[in-house]
């Protein structure tokens, strides 16, 4: 059964000083680790590198995400935006 | 962290794998038009049960039977229930056990009688990326050089391959780490070592690869609607290549 992580994934930290902290994923990496940002605090430009294990993974999938990344134009208020969305639809449920 | 597997704790995935090899096989045989995606469920339950393996996927995160039955345009984890099959269709059925603690993992898509020859060689083209994935599940390779074979295979043959699902490290866990992407640049990520045991999960679109998942909060679709194909094996990275858990007898991979 395949394991759901991809790029514009819903993650928490759940360790380290962002503890809490939402982000989205930006990149897959082969291993433990993917890269987040926020668009934010977190640029996309500088996305963390964080450990699976650390991060909380959610279901919720912002598509337009990967869209951009996989073309090279992703932007910090395309990722603000779409991290904004998913926490809201994430709080209506 | 990935955990690396003892010699010993190798030989039990063995056995977990090859009682999920066996359930794959018999599973295929009774593909056929007329035969419901739950039937084919209560079949693969009763074989683990008698085997003395437990159903792996039945109640993970809550998902309601022990196979996933995923047809046509459905890409995984689809649940069975009352659907029949019908001639001309093709099934993706992904099949987990847990034996003396340990995780099996496989997946094959099955045609239902005849398929159109484009349907034919999406399968042919998925089954051929999973073996080129494990051939490179050697000692020395980076973790991305699987990754890198596969997508490269794949889209040589104008598929696409599925990126919101990753293959994944399996042991005690049916996920652990190292999650396995289909796609990306070779070299990257830890280098592969003895003891590593991988689920290795092609899922390959005959159009595009964006996907969607339906309100059963589960099966996974293709957004395009055009068909896709799994193939998945167990594997165990040992010092003489590929060992291929899954696998029905003896076969060491490439």
């Amino acid at each position: 059964m395949s394991e759901g992580i991809a790029v514009g994934q819903l993650v928490r930290s759940r360790a380290g000083r962002d503890r809490g902290r939402a982000y989205l994923v930006v990149e897959v990496l082969p291993g433990s680790f993917v890269r987040v940002a926020d668009g934010a605090g977190r640029r996309v430009a500088a996305a963390k590198r964080k450990n699976l294990r650390h991060l909380i993974v959610h279901r919720a999938v912002a598509a337009e995400i990967a869209e951009q990344a996989a073309l090279g134009k992703l932007s910090d208020e395309q990722v603000r935006q779409a991290l904004q969305r998913l926490l809201a639809e994430a709080e209506r449920v | 962290m990935i955990v690396l597997k003892s010699d010993d704790e190798v030989r039990v995935m063995r056995r977990a794998g090859r009682v999920v090899a066996e359930a794959l096989q018999r599973l295929g045989e009774r593909v056929a038009p007329g035969i419901t995606t739950g039937e084919l469920d209560r079949f693969a339950e009763d074989f683990f049960r008698r085997r003395g393996a437990i159903p792996a996927f039945k109640g993970y995160n809550g998902f309601p039977a022990s196979i996933c039955t995923s047809l046509n345009e459905q890409v995984v984890h689809g649940i069975p229930g009352p659907r029949t099959l019908k001639a001309g269709e093709i099934i993706s059925i992904d099949v987990g056990a847990v034996v003396d603690g340990f995780y099996g993992d496989a997946a094959a898509t099955f045609p239902v009688g005849q398929v159109e020859p484009e349907v034919e060689r999406l399968l042919a083209t998925t089954r051929e990326a999973l073996a080129r994935g494990i051939a490179q599940a050697r000692v020395g390779n980076r973790l991305s050089d699987i990754s890198h074979a596969i997508q490269t295979w794949v889209e040589a043959h104008g598929f696409s391959v599925v990126r919101e699902y990753v293959g994944h490290g399996i042991g005690r866990a049916m996920h652990e780490a190292p999650a396995i992407p289909n796609y990306g640049p070779p070299g990257r990520g830890p280098r592969l070592k003895p003891g590593m045991t991988l689920a290795i999960e092609p899922m390959v679109n005959a159009g595009g690869c964006e996907v969607v998942t339906k309100d059963d909060h589960w099966t996974v679709v293709t957004a395009d609607g055009e068909w896709s194909a799994h193939f998945e094996h167990t594997v165990a990275v040992t010092a003489d290549g590929p060992l291929i858990l899954t696998a029905l007898e003896e076969e060491a991979a490439g």
